[in-house]
């Protein structure tokens, strides 16, 4: 099986064979053989020649992962064929159009610093939202207007609800 | 006494819970809605609704903490720090409803609670504070208190006059800044303490914090149990700290606990509190900050330096008992190098963001000279309505070096699955070249933020690209035979579990 890993916006080809309780697993240039052993829940014990690896996969949304060797620990989003073709197809990441702010985490608004339709400055402050008892001001991603501001004072929001955009 | 209610939760209430155990005593944990699951009202004995999620319906209010002490015939109440620990007012509901409150006296505490009352009787105490004013800001006296920023001169420091531990704290730079950071500071005045009240200080440049524990008796008597250095402070809030300090010499040592001492004995202290100090690096000469009238999130390392067990010397002499040391068993008991960790549900990477969460899976480090204070265990959520650290992480050792060798390697022990957690930071933090000389103020962390948050260089890459590798392809292999990941069965049965244990779906 051919997996596609992006580490950091590089991008890196990994194949896997199984071999009975061995793995080959080919990294680019290198081949490594693997005695992998899966243990409860989401951890792994990988033994590679004569290095002993404890290993434990963090699984994130949308085939992120969090993956710790020792006291390491590597973010990577891992593709098969089918989900790397569909990124592509998505295209880079860009701040123009409309950018939605998202509440990054659940909590609750305590204040919305601007009206619809206001022209905003990058980096202005949009709306803060209270979490855990530190408020977290959400700024403006690009210079623009307010087309849409869904927050509102005192209420409660889920993290990644839609708080405003800025087009 | 026999019960004691513990007004409070996470990992002090266990702490303190702990202790009441190893003492005989029954134990009450008191519980909002959103911490019905929590790991500190499972490990005492009865438990009691306080109210709704939010604080100030709930851990905050008086009245429902009294009530759940007679619901449950609790003669004593444990507040462990924050939420109701520097309120005189409960204080004082506890001594009419004939409970002890293991604290100070109400009147102690309204003398060093509020910071300006503190600053005063500090300066009739001879003890030298840092420039600022002697009464908190009136409702209306914001225009006013403008003008006094500007007459001290800039930087200034907001701070709440009912707090600590950073909340309602705000360094402002410029006038510009003023009005925001004074709203912002008032509501998160309000909404930590119940008290809006902020006061203005001057700011001292590259200070370092360091702090005095002390303890005094119903009999007259007080003594000091060293120094806590807690320099290493993100917004204002601790985030590591040490004991002995590296700039404390014997003598300092001495002339501070000489004077925390007298602080306490001018306002008739009893029980734990600490004195906290700004120290001149250079010159080290210091400045009285505030007084706090209660436990320390940090007393570990002091614990572990002198092998008490504070929270037992709380109760005993909360029980009327005289201080069992001298000032002298201090002196000869004191030992080693101990530091600590606060570790947090925030995401470095993500400006700090709070992570609250369910945590999947949680493995704490063990082995020779460490300590860990928890308040959560895996299986548990932490609820997005309090403070977001989830416990500490210490270790001791007969050297500096040692023990933050230690402390490294145990938060590299340390997982946290299902939320992000700050414990990479804190190993990142040990590492700091100025840390390891010992040679830092409460801006290290600021000034080394980019090396901090740097990217994470492994040689392990390949290694981590294989264990995902072999763990997606049995993923995959499972799901062509129709079973659910094994990870993801077991987060939603938990996560379930979790909701019908509050009650929710």
């Amino acid at each position: 099986m051919r997996y596609h890993a992006i580490l950091d916006g590089v991008e890196r080809d990994v194949e896997v064979t199984q071999r009975g309780d061995r793995y080959r697993v080919v990294v680019g240039e290198k081949v490594m053989e693997v005695d992998a052993v899966h243990l409860q829940g989401t951890a792994l014990s990988l033994i590679i020649g004569t290095r002993s690896a404890r290993c434990d996969i963090e699984p994130g949304q949308d085939g992120k992962l969090a993956v710790r060797v020792g006291e390491s620990v590597v973010a990577m989003e891992l593709l098969d064929e089918r989900r790397l073709r569909l990124r592509r197809a998505e295209g880079k990441f860009t701040l123009e159009g409309p950018q939605r702010i998202d509440a990054p985490m659940p909590g609750k608004v305590v204040r919305v610093l601007v009206k619809l339709g206001d022209e905003v400055q990058e980096g202005q402050g949009l709306v803060v939202v209270e979490a855990m008892k530190m408020e977290n001001e959400l700024k403006s991603p690009k210079a623009g207007k307010v087309t849409e501001l869904r927050a509102v004072e005192g209420a409660a929001v889920e993290s990644g609800a839609k708080l405003a955009v800025v087009a | 006494m026999k019960k004691v209610l513990i007004a409070n939760r996470g990992e002090i209430a266990l702490r303190v819970a702990r202790t009441c155990r190893e003492m005989g005593l029954r134990t009450v944990a008191i519980y909002s809605d959103a911490d019905r699951a929590a790991l500190h009202v499972r490990s005492c004995d009865e438990a009691v609704r306080v109210g709704p999620a939010a604080s100030r319906e709930s851990y905050l209010v008086i009245e429902n903490v009294i009530a759940a002490c007679r619901a449950t015939g609790a003669d004593a109440v444990h507040p462990g720090y924050g939420f109701l620990s520097e309120n005189a007012r409960f204080a004082r509901a506890c001594a009419e409803a004939g409970i002890v409150f293991i604290g100070p006296p109400p009147a102690a505490m309204e003398e060093m609670g509020e910071k300006t009352r503190a600053r005063r009787k500090a300066i009739e105490a001879g003890v030298p504070v840092v420039p600022g004013m002697k009464e908190p800001i009136p409702p209306g006296g914001e225009d006013a208190a403008k003008e006094y920023a500007s007459s001290i001169g800039y930087p200034i420091m907001l701070k709440a006059a009912a707090g600590g531990g950073g909340k309602g704290m705000r360094l402002v730079n410029e006038p510009r800044e003023f009005d925001s950071a004074l709203a912002t500071a008032q509501r998160e005045a309000t909404s930590a303490f119940g008290d809006g009240r902020v006061y203005i200080e001057k700011a001292v440049s590259r200070p370092r914090h360091v702090e005095i524990q002390i303890f005094a008796d119903t009999h007259g008597s007080c003594i000091w149990l060293g120094e806590r250095e807690c320099s290493v402070q993100r917004r204002h809030q601790k985030v590591i700290e040490e004991t002995p300090s590296a700039i404390v010499t014997p003598e300092l040592r001495a002339e501070m606990g000489r004077v925390a001492v007298n602080a306490a004995k001018a306002v008739g202290y009893v029980g734990a509190g600490t004195c906290e100090f700004l120290v001149d690096g250079g010159t080290r000469s210091f400045y009285f900050l505030e007084m706090n009238t209660r436990l320390q999130v940090e007393h570990p390392v002091t614990e572990l330096c002198t092998g008490l067990d504070l929270v037992r010397w709380q109760i005993e002499i909360a029980q009327g008992a005289p201080l069992p040391w001298t000032q002298d068993d201090v002196l000869r008991n004191l030992r080693g190098h101990a530091i600590e960790a606060r570790l947090y549900a925030e995401d470095p990477a993500r400006n700090f963001l709070p992570s609250p969460g369910t945590i999947l899976e949680l493995r704490l480090a063990e082995g020779p000279g460490v300590r860990n204070d928890c308040g959560v265990e895996s299986g548990s959520e932490v609820p997005r309505h309090y403070d977001p650290m989830i416990g500490k992480l210490a270790a001791w050792a007969h050297t500096r070096e040692e023990a933050i060798a230690r402390l490294r390697r145990a938060l590299g022990e340390t997982v946290v699955k299902g939320i992000t957690t700050n414990a990479a930071y804190l190993k990142r933090v040990l590492e700091l070249d100025e840390f390891g000389r010992g040679d830092y103020d409460t801006g290290l962390l600021s000034r080394a933020q980019e090396r901090l948050l740097g990217k994470e260089v492994t040689s392990d890459e390949e290694i981590a690209l294989a264990a995902a590798a072999i763990w997606q392809l049995e993923q995959d292999q499972r799901a062509a035979m129709g079973v659910r990941p094994a990870a993801e069965e077991s987060a939603w049965a938990r996560a379930g579990r979790l909701a019908a244990l509050r009650g929710r779906k």
